[in-house]
Formats: structure tokens, C-alpha cells, sequence
């Protein structure tokens, strides 16, 4: 009964149009490439102070979740993630705009994005103190195995071409280990310049090596940068359902994925959407058609990456450990509000933390209309402008989008510096998504493994560190199966088709005889 | 001379020894790191000299037997054919408008980087009338996110001559 006491004031005029201001703002700065969920949060913090302490988390929650699900449109519509959760949306996303049918991936992405949200949501409402363990029992092995579990997927990205994938992966690695060392403050790779101490930003390196290529060779060419599918009139809702009803497994697990990886402090929604992608791609009956415009990779995604916004904000209630920098920006508001962190946070102060799950899952609902109409208007625009003033306005955006991340320009030089590269190397065979994956994820598993092999070898029990602890071998096992899973499926099906194959010559023969 | 020209994927051949060198050097820079600093820094650049080597040698032995390449570009690749010169000259505008920002301040220098990028992207003939919403549709654009940058999210910009 409580509960549906703090659902009504949730559901108050003033709560809701909260919500319906934050998911616009943070829809229309997630789609920005630079401006990250934790940027929106940060500069809209302090405006909630003067509001009442469930009204102020309604309207973070509201920007976080929008912002994150904003990140799909500039991956889906012109090849640049607007936020690192939003990498694997354009492995398919932008094939698919490409094809005519970018309205179709935006109502997909926006369908996912808003079972993804509800999900996270549920799970924090109803499992956060139990799952809010799940972070303890991560340590540096688990984080270690969970991105090693991430690299896999350029097994998948790579068929055909798996050296070259592996050698862009570990070009990837390379350069996030520039700059200064987290374990044991080595300077590496600098070569004496000021400008890389600091390292290559992620959100930098995304905007250069996805966008910058793509404009290298949009101004070559006389062709439009997208297609126009014949029936692009409308939001294609009753197919995106279709497809998303035929998905549903995909959706349901990629959203509990997302959940579980938003628990893990560090782990963000680059990681969780990474993961489910590589999922859905080795669960699916279809594996070859992912990378290529498959609605399903977008759903994984796109599903996962919202799931985190639940998922984080689990331990930063239960155990004030922020799941994601943009929970550690909301932690600050909640505490400036008073709010006394901890297990007994869902009794004591009940009626904040319930009418601001509500607040969560209401915002997650308004996603949906608002979602599609400024989605349908993004790509209407983006088909509508003229080449002319299309590439200057996303080259604008890569530069201030890159600048924006530290005020600084050498961010903007980096950016383009690995766009130019990424462009070369490109058309040398070795494709970008290895190289992000290898950049965005090669921080985590460094940190986990030398920190493990630290322990390890303090306990003098280094090898049980990495394989001796049942969640490590869980998910080492998952990373085995899904690296080599491409290479056993084309050796199954070789083997299936050589036997039809033979079973046919075997037909013929006896029915010619 | 006559095996480089049968080299299966010359580009593909030429940047995987090019990652050689990088891991190579690497590997050499990386000897004066602590042990905990140098493990992956080595191991990295190691797999990645070692994978470009065995890339080297598969296109090699390929080309040897005669096997043509397809197309090297990857699946996320981009056009094919088109004008170098105007590729070139984007890349060009980019870099001077990074390098110009400090000096011309953020508004003006945007503003000459967008209408020069405009100008390379222009693949047909266009009526003043056409020019001139361009121009206006660009002014507005720059305009509106230097005051939402600026103005709302706070961000401090760079500012030189003019601003």
C-alpha cells in the first residue's frame, strides 16, 4: 500500500513534467557526440537543489536515462556513438540508416532502450539489497575475465579477416595504456609529449575513429549520406514491435546483462552493451547477418545499455558505491539532499527512494513517445539537409564535442589524429570496432589483471587468483565459447552442407539406378 | 621484386609491417617501465609484432600461389573512388580550424572552418538563393551551439583575436 502511495507521488503534474523536461534534455545531449550522460547530470545538479529531495532525483534520473538512450541516434545516424554505451548500436544501427531504414533502427533503439530502462528499474524496486552483493563478490579477476569477455567480440566483428582484427585490437590496448599508469604511475608511450601524459580519452578516440572517417569520405563523393527508404514516412512502429516481439529473449536477456554489469563499479554500459552484443550475436540463429544492419544487434545494445541505469544505481543506494560516473555525480546530490546512504535507506527513508524508482520507471515510459517523435525529426533532418551543410554541422560537432570532454583542445587534435589513422587504416583491411574495443576496454582488464597477479602473488597463489574462483571461470568459460564460437559454427555448417551434399549425390545415383 | 609484386594485399601487407616496427619499439621502450608497468605494454606490443609477422607471411605464401585479393577494405568501410583532393582538403580545413581556435577565438574560427568545409563539400552548381539559406542555415547552427556550450552548459571557450 505504501508503495502505490509513493507510485501517486511520483505521478504528480509537477513530478511528471519534470520528467518530460529531463528525458528531452538529456535525449538531446546524449545525441550530441561529447556531451556524455555524466556532462547533463553534473551541469543539471545544481538546479535540483532548490526542489524537494524525490523531485530532484526524478529529474537526474530522467537526464541520465535520456541521455543515455539520446546516445543512439548519432550512432544510428551518422556512425558517431553519442555515448560510449552507444559503440555496438553502430555495428548495425548505421548499416541499416545506410540501407533507407534508419526511421526503423531509431524505433527499434527506442523500443529496446525503454525495456532495457523498465527492467533496471524492476530489478532496482524489487532485488536491490540482494543484488547489491553481486558487487562485492567482483574483484579484480572477475573485471580482469569481464573484459577479456568484451575483446572477445572482435572474433565476431573480425570473420574473415581475423588477424588484421586482432592486430587493430591490439593496437586498441596500445593506446590506452598511453600516459600514466594506473598501477605503479609509469609514464608509457608519451614519447616526451606533454599533450599524451593524460592518455587518449575514450569518448575522443569513439568521435575520431567513427566519425571522422566517415566524413573523409562523404566529401569525396556526389552520393547522399543516407538512403531513403521508399515508405520513410512514419515511425514503422508496428514492424520495429515485430521484430522486437521475435527478439524478445534477445531483449529480456541483454536487459538483465545490462542490469548485472551496471551493479559493477567501473564496468559502465560500454561494457554491458558489449557483452550482450557478443550474446545475442552467438545466440542467434543469424550470427553471419550481425555487423551488416541485424535489428537484433541494436536491441541487444540499446537494451543493455538502459538496463545499466537500474543497474547502477543499485549499489550507489544500497552500499554508496556508484555504479557509473554519472551514479557517483547523483550520489553527491543525494547526499547534499541529506539522504543517508545504505541498506536501511529503502525503510528509513522510504517514501524518497520509492517515488523516485516510480519517477525512474515513468521517465523510462515518456522515453517512448518522446523518443520516437524527436527520432523521427533527427533522421528527417538528417536525410533533409543538404550534403553541404550536413558535413561541416558533424564536423562542428566532433570538434566541440571532442573539446567539450576537458575543455581542452588537445583532445580535438587527438580526435582527428585517430580519425586520419582509423581512415588509413580502414582502407588497409583493419576496421575501427577492434581498435575502440581494444581502447575502451583495455584500462579494465589491465587494472584487473595486475591487480589480481598482485594479490596472487602475495597469497602465493597466483594461478587460483585467475582460475580458482567460480564467477572468474563462469565467465572465462563464456569468453572461450564465444571467441571460438564463429570458427565451430562455419565448421559445423561446412560439415552440414558437405553431407547434404553427399546425401544429394547418394539420391541421385540411386534414383538414377 | 617480382614476389612483392604477387604479395596478396599489398596495403594490408605494407601496414601489418609497419606494426612490426611499432611493436618492435614498443617492446624497446617498454624495458624501462617498472615490472608491474611493463607486463602488458609487452605482451601487447609482442602479439602485435608477432600477428602482423604472420600476416606478412600469409599474404606472402597467398600471392606465391597465385590467390587475388578481393577488395581490403572491411565491412565498416567507407567509399571507394571518389576525389582525393577534396578528402585532402577536409583534412586540412580540420586541422586549421583545431590550430586557428586559440588564435581567432572559437566563433570565428568555426565559422571559417564550416563555410570552407562547405565549400569542399560542394559537388554541384547552386543559385545565390541556395547559397544564401546555406549560409544563413550555418550562421544559425554556429550561433546556437556556441551559446548553448557557452551560455548554458558553461563551458569556457577558447577565445583569441576576436572571440
Amino acid at each position: 500500500m505504501d508503495k502505490f502511495i509513493y507510485f501517486l507521488e511520483a505521478l504528480s503534474f509537477a513530478n511528471l513534467g519534470l520528467a518530460f523536461a529531463g528525458v528531452l534534455a538529456g535525449i538531446v545531449i546524449g545525441a550530441l557526440p561529447g556531451l556524455s550522460a555524466t556532462m547533463a547530470v553534473a551541469v543539471l545538479v545544481p538546479f535540483t537543489f532548490t526542489m524537494n529531495p524525490a523531485s530532484g532525483l526524478i529529474v537526474l534520473g530522467a537526464i541520465y536515462t535520456g541521455a543515455i538512450y539520446g546516445g543512439s541516434y548519432s550512432a544510428i545516424l551518422v556512425n558517431a556513438p553519442g555515448t560510449p554505451s552507444a559503440i555496438a548500436t553502430t555495428f548495425d544501427g548505421f548499416p541499416m540508416a545506410k540501407r533507407g531504414d534508419g526511421a526503423l533502427a531509431v524505433s527499434i533503439a527506442t523500443l529496446a532502450s525503454v525495456i532495457g530502462g523498465l527492467i533496471g528499474a524492476l530489478m532496482l524496486m524489487f532485488l536491490a539489497p540482494p543484488l547489491a552483493t553481486v558487487a562485492l563478490a567482483f574483484g579484480p579477476p572477475e573485471y580482469f575475465w569481464l573484459a577479456i569477455f568484451g575483446l572477445t567480440l572482435i572474433s565476431a566483428l573480425s570473420v574473415g579477416n581475423l588477424i588484421k582484427g586482432l592486430i587493430g585490437a591490439c593496437f586498441g590496448l596500445i593506446l590506452s595504456m598511453i600516459g600514466v599508469a594506473v598501477i605503479g604511475a609509469d609514464v608509457r608511450f608519451t614519447f616526451g609529449s606533454q599533450t599524451l601524459i593524460g592518455g587518449i580519452d575514450i569518448v575522443a578516440g569513439l568521435i575520431g575513429l567513427y566519425c571522422i572517417p566517415v566524413l573523409i569520405d562523404l566529401v569525396a563523393t556526389k552520393d547522399p549520406h543516407l538512403k531513403v527508404a521508399s515508405d520513410s514516412s512514419g515511425f514503422r512502429l508496428g514492424e520495429s514491435f515485430a521484430i522486437l516481439m521475435r527478439n524478445k529473449v534477445n531483449a529480456i536477456r541483454s536487459s538483465v546483462i545490462g542490469t548485472v554489469v551496471g551493479i559493477l563499479p567501473g564496468a559502465g554500459g560500454s561494457v554491458a552493451s558489449l557483452v550482450s552484443y557478443s550474446e545475442s550475436r552467438r545466440s542467434s540463429k543469424n550470427p553471419e547477418n550481425y555487423g551488416k544492419g541485424e535489428p537484433g544487434g541494436i536491441i541487444a545494445t540499446e537494451a543493455a545499455n538502459n538496463a545499466t541505469v537500474g543497474g547502477g544505481f543499485i549499489p550507489t543506494l544500497v552500499l554508496g558505491i556508484p555504479g557509473t560516473p554519472p551514479d557517483a555525480v547523483i550520489l553527491g546530490a543525494l547526499l547534499v539532499q541529506g539522504i543517508k546512504i545504505g541498506p536501511q535507506l529503502f525503510t528509513s527513508q522510504g517514501s524518497i527512494v520509492y517515488t523516485f524508482i516510480f519517477g525512474l520507471l515513468i521517465g523510462t515510459l515518456l522515453m517512448l513517445p518522446i523518443g520516437l517523435v524527436v527520432g523521427r525529426y533527427a533522421y528527417k533532418s538528417i536525410v533533409a539537409i543538404p550534403k553541404a551543410a550536413l558535413v561541416p554541422t558533424i564536423a562542428f560537432l566532433t570538434v566541440i564535442g571532442s573539446f567539450a570532454i576537458h575543455n581542452n583542445l588537445h583532445d580535438s587534435a587527438v580526435m582527428l589524429g585517430l580519425g586520419v589513422i582509423g581512415w588509413g587504416l580502414n582502407r588497409a583491411g583493419f576496421a575501427p570496432s577492434p581498435i575502440v574495443l581494444g581502447l575502451v576496454l583495455g584500462q579494465i582488464a589491465e587494472q584487473g589483471f595486475v591487480q589480481a597477479y598482485l594479490i596472487g602473488n602475495a597469497q602465493g597463489n597466483i594461478l587460483g587468483q585467475f582460475f580458482g574462483r567460480p564467477i572468474s571461470l563462469a565467465i572465462a568459460a563464456f569468453a572461450i565459447l564465444t571467441l571460438f564460437y564463429p570458427l565451430a559454427a562455419s565448421a559445423i555448417g561446412a560439415r552440414r552442407a558437405k553431407k547434404s551434399a553427399v546425401d544429394q549425390t547418394v539420391e541421385s545415383r540411386d534414383a538414377n539406378a | 621484386m617480382q614476389t612483392l609484386k604477387n604479395v596478396h594485399d599489398p596495403l594490408g601487407t605494407a601496414v601489418a609491417a609497419g606494426f612490426v616496427v611499432l611493436g618492435i619499439v614498443l617492446v624497446y621502450s617498454s624495458q624501462s617501465m617498472s615490472a608491474m608497468g611493463s607486463v602488458f605494454p609487452i605482451t601487447t606490443s609482442s602479439a602485435m609484432a608477432i600477428l602482423g609477422l604472420v600476416l606478412i607471411g600469409r599474404n606472402v605464401v597467398l600471392g606465391l600461389r597465385g590467390i587475388t585479393p578481393g577488395s581490403s577494405a572491411t565491412k565498416e568501410g567507407g567509399i571507394e573512388g571518389g576525389s582525393n583532393l577534396r578528402r585532402i582538403l577536409f583534412v586540412l580545413a580540420m586541422v586549421a580550424w583545431i590550430a586557428l581556435l586559440p588564435v581567432l577565438g572559437f566563433f570565428v574560427a568555426s565559422c571559417l572552418a564550416y563555410f570552407a568545409i562547405m565549400i569542399v563539400s560542394v559537388h554541384e552548381r547552386m543559385s545565390v538563393k541556395e547559397m544564401a539559406l546555406l549560409v544563413i542555415l550555418g550562421l544559425a547552427i554556429l550561433g546556437g551551439f556556441t551559446l548553448l556550450m557557452s551560455e548554458v552548459l558553461l563551458i569556457p571557450m577558447p577565445r583569441g583575436l576576436f572571440f
